[in-house]
């Protein structure tokens, strides 16, 4: 097995994992993390793709994924502030109480 | 140097509203839409005697360089973002509640990200400004500061962070299929590639997501409804508008060999399913928020309704082309429109229902005549330019043989005026006398001749139709341009 078909492969596995955490969980630090894991594998595949044979590897995927990484710190850390105040006000850590309709 | 207007200013005065003291922001905000418009109003002046071009960010070349467009299309939206983006500046500087400071700079950032979006032809930059313009915008609705405002800021983060991740997957596989990232790398490879097909699906995925179009739609009412009304008018007209536009441009330039007969057909349908479902449950709803908010739904699907048609090619294409950006426009201002004078109306009134908007025409005629004037808009009735928007959709569909996509563009105007007369009706109904005289006594911010300039901007622009379109021009997506 190639290098770079298992760095896709796990980055596949990743997605899977992080679409279950953030779709089928109802915790919401649960789901934050899922959508951390789906970030991750979006971004191994993404790596994967730059391998160029037995050369080096293509720099520029990499410098994209340094700019998803921070645009995902930052989404995660506006997620973990709402989930703060939504509980200090509600005392709730789910969004799939039974009067969201 | 057009480009430092529209895109560098807005970021660096987010940067430095983000330092200074309350009292310097409104003048910081008026000062960056005047720049912005100036921007615009030369890249418009340039377009219409020169043509349209690519400019690479920084003059580095393709493919290393990310490519921005000079073009009548991005123009014109973002003309229409400044009209909305000044109105609400407007209105916050005249509310009676203050707008916290931190508020500021992330309505810049929120331009920042749109004006990327309407000019960009580059996916990854696409990517980060949809990302900027959503967190920041998600940021903005918390400022309402109740538990159902939360609830919804949290929805609308956790489903648009996987709509962005989505497409990303998407722009991956088209990097590792052409090893570009611009919009014309996809001309390289065979239209048949699994890879482009894949690529496509996932990039168009989370486009769909991020606009709300159905059946991802869910997130939207409670976000948009929950936001104070300035909020409101600036996510409902601008921010699912901007990736609603990006995806009409990839899907009537790069993906256009993959459009038809079977994916084009499958977008129109998604959107006539939204215009029809978005108006049913505009109709049903109690709160004059979450009215306005679902006719967002289904006013979106129109975006989508341009895809099949614009795939015909030809001189079809460019009528259908014309018909969705002046469609996306009148919306834009409708909205934003609907949602300042149903925000201040409500003020008056002290309520969120539908109900407590009895008498208030009354109060304020103004307001209760610019509500039927959105609407009427929205209606796509003339004097209206949306009236020319559907007209040339129209003559599109029947021109071209896709005969029943007439049925959603004419049905939709029926539906939003069931919707939409509901709200203008109950504004003049006459209520007790007591009511109206609370309604008059009533302390109301003198926001009434801003929201009616707003709402009329698409009556204005129906006698500007003819210049307006020569700026659009004819050739969908990116007017034919190459690096």
């Amino acid at each position: 097995m190639s290098t770079w078909l298992l760095y896709a492969s796990s980055g596949a596995l990743l997605v899977a994992i992080g679409l279950h955490g953030l779709i089928l969980r109802r915790h919401l630090i649960r789901r934050i993390l899922g959508l951390n894991v789906l970030g991750g594998g979006v971004f191994a595949i993404f790596l994967a793709l730059a391998a160029r044979g037995d050369g080096p590897a293509d720099p520029l995927p990499h410098a994209l994924v340094i700019t998803g990484i921070v645009v995902a710190v930052a989404g995660t850390a506006l997620a973990l502030a709402i989930t703060v105040r939504y509980f200090e006000a509600t005392g709730r850590l789910d969004i799939d109480g039974p009067d969201n309709r | 140097m057009i480009f430092a207007c529209l895109i560098g200013l807005p970021l660096a005065v987010a940067g430095l509203a983000a330092l200074t003291p309350l009292r310097w922001q409104v003048p910081l905000a008026f000062g960056l839409a005047a720049g912005v418009t100036l921007g615009a109003v030369a890249g418009a002046v340039e377009v219409l005697g020169a043509g349209p071009r690519v400019a690479p960010m920084g003059g580095f070349p393709l493919p290393l360089g990310i490519a921005l467009v000079l073009d009548g299309p991005g123009l014109v939206m973002i003309l229409m973002t400044s009209a909305v983006m000044a109105a609400t500046f407007g209105f916050l500087a005249l509310q009676p509640t203050p707008f916290p400071r931190a508020g500021w700079p992330l309505l810049h950032l929120v331009w920042v990200g749109l004006n990327t979006l309407f000019t960009t032809a580059d996916l990854f930059n696409a990517y980060v400004a949809m990302e900027v313009m959503s967190l920041a915008g998600i940021a903005l609705i918390a400022i309402s500061g109740t538990a159902k405002a939360l609830e919804a800021q949290i929805r609308y983060l956790l489903i648009a962070t996987m709509g962005a991740l989505v497409y990303l997957l998407g722009t991956a596989l088209l990097y590792g299929a052409t090893g570009r990232l611009d919009v014309w790398a996809v001309a390289q490879i065979d239209p048949g590639a699994p890879a482009l097909r894949l690529a496509a699906a996932c990039i168009t995925l989370g486009i769909l997501v991020k606009m709300a179009a159905w059946p991802f739609h869910t997130w939207l009412p409670p976000a948009h409804s929950g936001a104070i009304a300035p909020v409101s008018a600036l996510l409902s007209a601008l921010v699912v508008k901007a990736p609603a536009f990006l995806l009409l441009r990839f899907w009537t330039d790069m993906f256009a060999p993959l459009a038809l007969p079977a994916a084009g057909t499958f977008l129109g349908v998604l959107g006539t399913i939204a215009i029809v479902w978005g108006s049913i449950q505009a109709m049903r709803q109690d709160q004059v928020k979450r009215v306005i908010a679902y006719s967002t739904v289904a006013q979106l699907g129109y975006l989508l309704l341009v895809i099949p048609l614009v795939a015909e090619g030809g001189a079809i294409a460019n009528l259908a082309w014309q018909g969705g950006v002046l469609h996306a426009i009148t919306h834009g201002l409708a909205k934003a429109g609907l949602f300042l004078a149903a925000g201040s109306l409500l003020v008056t009134a002290g309520g969120d229902r539908v109900r407590d908007l009895i008498a208030t025409s009354r109060a304020a005629p103004l307001l209760g005549f610019s509500i039927g004037l959105g609407v009427i808009s929205l209606m796509g009735l003339p004097p209206s330019v949306g009236f020319v928007g559907k007209w040339l959709l129209l003559r599109a569909s029947l021109e071209s043989g896709q005969w029943w996509w007439a049925v959603p563009i004419l049905g939709g105007g029926l539906l939003a005026a069931a919707y939409g007369f509901r709200l203008v009706a109950v504004t003049f109904r006459s209520g007790t006398a007591r009511r109206r005289s609370a309604l008059r006594a009533a302390n109301r911010p003198p926001l009434d001749g801003l929201v009616f300039a707003l709402v009329s901007l698409p009556m204005l622009l129906f006698l500007a139709a003819a210049p307006l379109s020569t700026l659009i021009g004819t050739v969908p997506g990116y007017g034919g341009l190459q690096p």
